[in-house]
């Protein structure tokens, strides 16, 4: 192996502090100097053209319109954005707060929790920085940024809203900052770039279906004295990568296969609320497992023609991340046929719908 | 005393070559436009080592980004994932890693100003805002870049970059890494 101790002579710990405030010496430079920068000419405006340049680069359209060719920032639009978001932020915050954080706090502390949920809550936070990445991109194209930077903006943002998110759980004594929840929430918003971004991923999409089970309804929280949120009800929760098989044919089969109509890989809890208190090698979570599908998909946002109406439109798109029940094949654990994945029917003095009882399990 | 010396003077070389970089922004034609902010987008990947005043040895990094070009800068969000040797680092490279054999991963999310281009050459100085997760910490800290970037074909670019950065561990003390990178960045351009 290479000897590379040799670069260490450029710092030493005596150094440390000296070199320190030269650092924030240049960075306070680098922001003065910045700042008087010239500003940008015409011609450098002119000659600076944004167009959706891929096939794929607006998988999903904007609010308003398809493509956002060319970035024009609203002032006005800009405001309504970061108001929203924020007070977006502090309502999710609240939320979160009084149901895990408060009365709770500690110091920093670093944790592995691959077991407490067999890492199907891995899956949970992909989707959350993927799902939040969506919503923060769309706000930035609303406010006129283009397709690319509000794709950039928004990933960016994802990630950072669900690292604060884990920050917090780090200073929380039952929880604690998961090291594989903050690979995931990275891995989720670089996702979504790369899936607005490269042509090779437009037809792939991540979704989610979540109905809730007895363990948010009844609130039994895993850590006494919590209140249970949709967010950990993992019962109800399935993930879906779908393909667009429309998308993906030649253009002389397109005539064959409906242009909503897809095929998804799904992924789910399997008794996945149950807690095993007498197991023999003192894990009270060996009962949980993940369980893999195929399933049919549709995509709402294929089905509903795209509306004029800038909020109608919107909700249409968010649709379009949410899988719907649909026909599915569990091929592990236990094979086996599903008519409506992920929910359950029955009729019983009426008729009742509930999460298929096989993915919470008691 | 000497050493001490040598780095006073290549902190002040640092010093003045990020703030004649920045300084120079001057746009008048299209021809003088820097070429890399003409793409519309940029996917890019640089390798090199990395290293951590309180640690010893060199960590091999992977540095994978995505850029655009946003008023007169270039923004960036880029993964940055350090292994813990060279040893694992070449073990699994192609087959994906694990956090056993990441020293630590997270994303970066940088603003970079270029000069004008000179002989198909522009030299840039960024900062930006990175989360790093390592075995037992998380930190945040700024990334002050600077480095080149050279035309070596017609979509392709190589970029070279020295990184400086001041980190902040959560609930322990602060701290500080550097390191050099190289690799190749893949314009999309408008024209």
């Amino acid at each position: 192996m290479p000897d590379f101790d040799f670069l260490i002579f450029l710092i030493d710990r005596a150094a440390y502090m000296k070199i320190r405030h030269v650092l924030i010496v240049c960075l306070l430079l680098i922001v003065s100097v910045s700042a008087s920068a010239q500003p940008i000419t015409p011609a450098f405006t002119a000659h600076h053209p944004k167009s959706n340049f891929m096939p794929g680069a607006n998988a999903l359209s904007s609010i308003t319109t398809d493509t956002v060719p060319q970035s024009q920032i609203d002032c006005g639009r800009l405001g309504i954005t970061v108001g929203g978001l924020g007070g977006a932020i502090t309502a999710l915050h609240i939320y979160q707060a009084n149901a895990w954080w408060n009365n709770d706090r500690t110091s920093f502390h670093v944790i592995e929790d691959a077991d407490y949920q067999s890492e199907f809550d891995k899956v949970g936070h992909m989707f959350g920085a993927y799902y939040s990445s969506f919503f923060f991109d769309q706000a930035y194209k609303w406010a006129g940024l283009d397709s690319a930077q509000s794709a950039l903006t928004g990933a960016i943002s994802g990630a950072l809203w669900e690292f604060y998110v884990e920050i917090e759980d780090g200073y929380a004594g039952a929880w604690g900052f998961s090291r594989g929840d903050a690979k995931s929430d990275i891995v989720g918003a670089a996702f979504y770039l790369l899936n607005q971004r490269l042509p090779l991923l437009k037809d792939f999409r991540y979704k989610w279906f979540y109905y809730p089970t007895t363990k948010l309804t009844a609130n039994q929280p895993d850590i006494p004295g919590q209140s249970v949120t949709f967010i950990e009800d993992y019962g109800g929760q399935t993930y879906y990568l779908r393909a667009d098989i429309h998308s993906m044919l030649p253009d002389n089969m397109k005539q064959y296969w409906p242009s909503w109509l897809n095929l998804a890989v799904a992924v789910s809890g399997y008794n996945i609320n149950s807690v095993d208190s007498l197991s023999p090698i003192g894990n009270p979570f060996d009962m949980r497992h993940k369980a893999w599908y195929i399933s049919l998909d549709y995509d709402i946002d294929k089905i509903f023609p795209e509306s004029s109406i800038g909020i109608l439109n919107f909700l249409r798109q968010s649709w379009g991340y949410w899988h719907f029940p649909a026909p599915a094949f569990r091929f592990y654990p236990n094979p086996h046929f599903f008519l409506t994945f992920p929910v359950s029917f029955s009729i019983d003095h009426g008729l009742h719908l509930t999460a298929e009882p096989s993915l919470g399990g008691k | 005393m000497c050493c001490s010396s040598m780095r006073n003077f290549l902190i002040l070389v640092i010093f003045l070559s990020i703030a004649h970089v920045v300084r120079a922004q001057s746009v008048d034609s299209l021809a003088a436009t820097p070429k890399a902010h003409r793409t519309i987008d940029a996917f890019g990947i640089r390798i090199g080592l990395g290293a951590n005043p309180f640690s010893p040895g060199v960590e091999p990094v992977i540095n994978p980004y995505y850029e655009v070009p946003f008023s007169n800068t270039l923004f960036s969000m880029e993964l940055f994932l350090a292994y813990i040797d060279f040893s694992s680092f070449t073990s699994t490279v192609f087959t994906g890693a694990g956090p056993a054999t990441l020293a630590s991963y997270g994303f970066h999310a940088n603003l970079r100003w270029l000069t004008e281009a000179e002989s198909n050459r522009n030299y840039f100085a960024g900062i930006g805002l990175g989360f790093d997760v390592y075995q037992t910490r998380v930190s945040f800290g700024i990334p002050i870049l600077f480095g080149e970037l050279m035309d070596i074909g017609k979509t392709t670019q190589l970029d070279i970059a020295a990184r400086a950065t001041p980190l902040f561990y959560l609930g322990k003390n602060p701290g500080f890494s550097y390191g050099i990178n190289a690799g190749l960045r893949f314009p999309n351009f408008s024209n």
